[in-house]
């Protein structure tokens, strides 16, 4: 289930939360072809805010005594002409294609750098510098799926011939440092995927109403700005 | 066997029982920014405490041999899984039946405390 808003120019949307207690989640909100991955920590905004000049407000209400948003709002404004030219401009120049997740940052748990160098020796240094980029490591299972693992309490993402077909959640209890969790999934993945299987909770792909992606825009500039051109007259 | 230290492992899943592994006073723990010498092998135990408990035993001297392979043994009761990783991204990860002294790498898991969220 996705809450959806469309402005004049781009699509915004989010998952659904339903009741429960989450460490974070992500928030995309696309415009036109440039998505923009916006993270919260612990606590949900529940009043209107901005971020990165776009407007985010959201509704809460109280169930089962948790929090949840029940739908969201977004507003994107409407660009003026230079910039929309300029951003169309840059968005045409190259393919889209995600290259980061969310980077790892500096941390001063020593546990946690513990964590981090023995996964550091595992991956070895091309893996390892891969991970701190991106914040996630892909390993091709015997199955031939591969799994997208994240540190933490974060889903593990199994794609099949790069199609997600599944979300597990699989943790390890008792306060663990994050890096310690992906450590395991990585280990069980390799070693022994049906265990790993019959650990994990299933949580399904994120399925999207292809009605709320947004429609890529193939005029050539020159039309657009004709027609910005008429709209400004 | 003399023991320096203890590693606390909880062995149930959702209680607190909390059971102690010794670790051989032969055996060195690695501090923070030390690396293994050559020739030396590693126990790597996940705990929550620690992140890792890193326990280094040199391959070449056969008492401390088999006090790594005694701890191993213990670890092992008290229902730690030991993987031995291919290091330096040889992606494999296979499940040590019995104590390798030639094993580089051995990752300790504590399978008790995994369960699905």
């Amino acid at each position: 289930m996705l809450a959806t808003y469309t402005s004049s120019y781009g699509t915004a949307c989010m998952e659904n939360l339903t009741s429960g207690t989450y460490n974070s989640y992500n928030l995309t909100i696309s415009r036109g072809y440039t998505d923009l991955n916006i993270r919260y920590g612990n606590t949900y905004p529940t009043t209107a805010c901005s971020i990165n000049g776009l407007t985010y407000s959201t509704t809460t209400s109280t169930l089962a005594g948790s929090n949840i948003i029940k739908y969201a709002e977004f507003y994107i404004p409407t660009l003026s002409f230079k910039p929309l030219i300029k951003e169309l401009m840059h968005m045409r120049v190259t393919p889209r294609i995600y290259t980061h997740a969310n980077p790892l940052g500096f941390t001063k748990d020593l546990r946690e750098i513990r964590a981090r160098e023995t996964l550091h020796k595992v991956l070895g240094d091309d893996g390892y510098k891969s991970f701190l980029k991106k914040g996630f490591i892909s390993v091709m299972a015997k199955s031939g799926l591969v799994y997208q693992i994240f540190p933490g309490g974060d889903f593990t993402k199994v794609y099949n011939r790069g199609i997600m077909i599944d979300r597990y959640c699989v943790v390890l209890q008792g306060g663990f440092p994050p890096t310690d969790s992906l450590i395991m999934r990585y280990l069980l993945i390799l070693n022994n995927e049906k265990m790993f299987e019959s650990f994990a909770i299933k949580h399904g792909s994120i399925k999207i109403d292809p009605s709320l992606i947004a429609t890529q825009d193939n005029r050539n500039l020159l039309e657009i700005f004709k027609e910005q051109k008429r709209q400004a007259a | 066997m003399i023991l320096q230290d203890y590693i606390e492992i909880p062995v149930i899943k959702n209680s607190n029982l909390i059971e102690k592994i010794g670790i051989p006073a032969t055996l060195r723990v690695l501090k923070d920014n030390e690396s293994p010498k050559k020739g030396h092998g590693i126990f790597r135990i996940l705990t929550a405490k620690d992140g890792d408990k890193r326990v280094v035993w040199d391959s070449r001297d056969i008492n401390q041999i088999e006090d790594a392979k005694a701890m191993f043994d213990e670890c092992v009761a008290k229902g730690l899984v030991p993987y031995w990783v291919g290091t330096n991204g040889r992606a494999t990860a296979e499940v040590m039946d019995e104590f390798d002294s030639e094993a580089e790498e051995v990752i300790f898991l504590p399978i008790a405390q995994i369960c699905g969220g």
